[in-house]
C-alpha cells in the first residue's frame, strides 16, 4: 500500500492551500495577478499564514482571509494599521470574528479610496 | 498610516492610493484609528459595512432613476420635434419636407425605445438592489467583495490550516478552485521528459553446457578397527560396616490403673401384680369319628437279585525308595540385643 509521508502530506495542505488563494485573485484581480511573481507571492503566503496562525486564525478560512487581506494591503498591515492590530491582538474574539473584520475593513478602505463615500458624505 | 506596496503584498492597496481622491486622508485615518476595544471596532466596521452596501444599493436605484428620467426627456423631445416635422410637412407637401418628417418619426421612434429601455433598466437595478446589495461601486470594492465570497465558498471555518482540501462528491470544487494555469508547486521546475530508453540487444544464445564427467566410483570404506576390549571392571569396594544401632531403652512401667468406683447396688424391683385368671377355654366339640379306610390292595412281591460277579485281586504297592538326608541348615547368626 502507498503511503505518504507527513512532509508530503504538509506539501500537499500548503499546495492547495495556495492554489486556490492564487485562484481566487487571479479571478476578482486580473489586472495585479498579471504583473505577479507567482514564487515570491508563495512565499510571503507562507509567511503570512505563520502569522495568522500566531493570532489564532487556524481554520483556513480565517488564515486566507488574513493572507488575502496581506495580499491588498502590504506586508505589515497587521501592526502598521492600529485597528486590526487592536482586533488581532484580541486574545477573546474569535477568529471568525476577526476574519471578518478584516474582511469589512478591506471592503470599507476600498470604498473610501474608490471615492464613494465622498459623494456618499456629500 | 502609511500604506507600504511591496513588490509581492499591497499592489492593489497601492494603485488604489495613487488613484484616491483628495478627502480620502481623512476617512481613512478614522476608519484605521482604534476603538475603545476590539469587539467595539469589529462592531463599528461591521455596521459600516453594511451602511455602505446599503449606500451602494441606494446609489444603484437613483442612477437607474436618473437614467430613465433622461431616457424619458429625450423621447419626449423626439416626439415633439416628430410632430413639428409632421405639421411642416403638411403644409409643404414638397420631398425634402416629407424626408424630414419620415426622419423625425424615425428619431421618435428611436427615443421612445431608449425610454422603454431605460423603464426596464431602472426595474432591473431595483430588483438586484433588493436581493443583494453587496455590488461594489468601484472596481477595487467590487473584487474585493467578490474575493471576500470566494474565501468563503472555497476554505472551510472548520478545518485547520494546511491540510489539503478533500473534494466532496461532486468533485467540481477543487476543480473550479484550482487554475491549470499555476503550477502546482509554484518554484519548482518541471521535471524535463525522460529520454526514449534505447532498445535492448538480443542476447546471445547462450552455448550448450558440457556433459557432465562420470562421477568415479566411490573407494570401499576402509574396515573399523576393532574396538578394544574394555577392561575388567575394578572390584567394588567392600562397603563399610553399618554401625550398630543403639539400644532401644527400657519403656517405663505403666502405672497401674486406679480401682474402679464399686456400681451401687440396684434398687428392688417392686413385685408385679398377679396377673388376673385366665377364663377356662370352652370345651372342644368331639371330632366327628373318620370313615374307614378301603383297604389297600396287595403288594405284588419283587422277583429275586442275580448274584455279583467276584471283584479281581488288586496288584501288590510298590515299595517307596527311602528320602535323602536333609543337610544340616548353617548356624544363624546371633541377633544383636535390642
Amino acid at each position: 500500500m502507498n503511503q505518504i509521508s507527513s512532509e508530503q502530506w504538509t506539501q500537499l495542505g500548503r499546495d492547495s492551500f495556495d492554489a486556490r488563494l492564487i485562484a481566487i485573485i487571479r479571478r476578482n484581480h486580473p489586472d495585479q495577478a498579471a504583473k505577479m511573481d507567482f514564487a515570491a507571492l508563495v512565499d510571503a503566503f507562507h509567511r503570512q499564514a505563520a502569522k495568522a496562525k500566531h493570532y489564532g486564525l487556524t481554520d483556513e478560512h480565517s488564515a486566507a482571509t488574513y493572507v488575502y487581506t496581506a495580499w491588498l494591503m502590504g506586508d505589515e498591515f497587521d501592526t502598521r494599521i492600529p485597528a486590526i492590530a487592536q482586533i488581532l491582538d484580541d486574545k477573546r474574539m474569535k477568529a471568525a470574528d476577526k476574519a471578518k473584520a478584516l474582511a469589512n475593513f478591506s471592503r470599507l478602505v476600498f470604498r473610501t479610496l474608490s471615492g464613494a463615500a465622498a459623494s456618499e458624505a456629500a | 498610516m502609511s500604506f507600504p506596496s511591496p513588490p509581492a503584498l499591497g499592489g492593489p492597496l497601492g494603485d488604489a492610493l495613487a488613484a484616491a481622491p483628495a478627502g480620502a486622508t481623512q476617512q481613512l485615518q478614522q476608519l484605521a484609528a482604534p476603538a475603545e476595544d476590539a469587539a467595539a471596532k469589529a462592531a463599528a466596521l461591521q455596521s459600516q459595512a453594511e451602511a455602505a452596501a446599503g449606500a451602494q444599493a441606494q446609489q444603484a436605484i437613483a442612477t437607474a432613476q436618473a437614467q430613465a428620467a433622461q431616457a424619458q426627456q429625450d423621447a419626449q423631445a423626439a416626439q415633439a420635434a416628430a410632430q413639428q416635422a409632421a405639421g411642416q410637412a403638411q403644409a409643404d407637401a414638397s420631398a425634402a419636407a416629407q424626408q424630414a418628417q419620415a426622419q423625425a418619426e424615425q428619431a421618435a421612434q428611436q427615443a421612445q425605445a431608449q425610454a422603454a429601455q431605460a423603464q426596464q433598466d431602472l426595474a432591473k437595478a431595483q430588483a438586484q438592489a433588493a436581493s443583494s446589495a453587496d455590488d461594489a461601486a468601484g472596481a477595487a470594492e467590487a473584487a474585493t467583495a467578490n474575493a471576500t465570497k470566494d474565501l468563503g465558498n472555497q476554505f472551510s471555518n472548520a478545518t485547520p490550516t494546511g491540510l489539503p482540501a478533500v473534494p466532496c462528491a461532486c468533485t467540481e470544487c477543487i476543480r473550479g478552485a484550482v487554475d491549470q494555469s499555476i503550477p502546482a508547486v509554484p518554484g519548482t521546475p518541471a521535471l524535463p521528459p525522460m529520454p526514449a530508453m534505447p532498445d535492448m540487444p538480443a542476447m546471445p544464445a547462450m552455448p550448450a553446457m558440457p556433459a557432465m564427467p562420470a562421477l568415479p566410483a566411490m573407494p570401499a570404506l576402509p574396515a573399523l578397527p576393532a574396538l578394544p576390549a574394555m577392561p575388567a571392571m575394578p572390584p567394588m569396594p567392600a562397603m563399610p560396616a553399618m554401625p550398630a544401632m543403639p539400644a532401644v531403652p527400657a519403656m517405663p512401667a505403666t502405672p497401674a490403673m486406679p480401682a474402679m468406683d464399686g456400681l451401687p447396688a440396684l434398687p428392688a424391683l417392686p413385685p408385679l401384680p398377679a396377673m388376673p385368671a385366665m377364663p377356662a377355654m370352652p370345651a372342644m366339640p368331639a371330632m366327628p369319628a373318620m370313615p374307614a379306610m378301603p383297604a389297600l390292595p396287595a403288594t405284588p412281591a419283587l422277583p429275586a437279585m442275580p448274584a455279583l460277579p467276584a471283584m479281581p485281586a488288586l496288584p501288590a504297592m510298590p515299595a517307596m525308595p527311602a528320602v535323602p538326608a536333609t543337610p544340616a541348615l548353617p548356624a544363624m547368626p546371633a541377633v544383636p540385643a535390642l
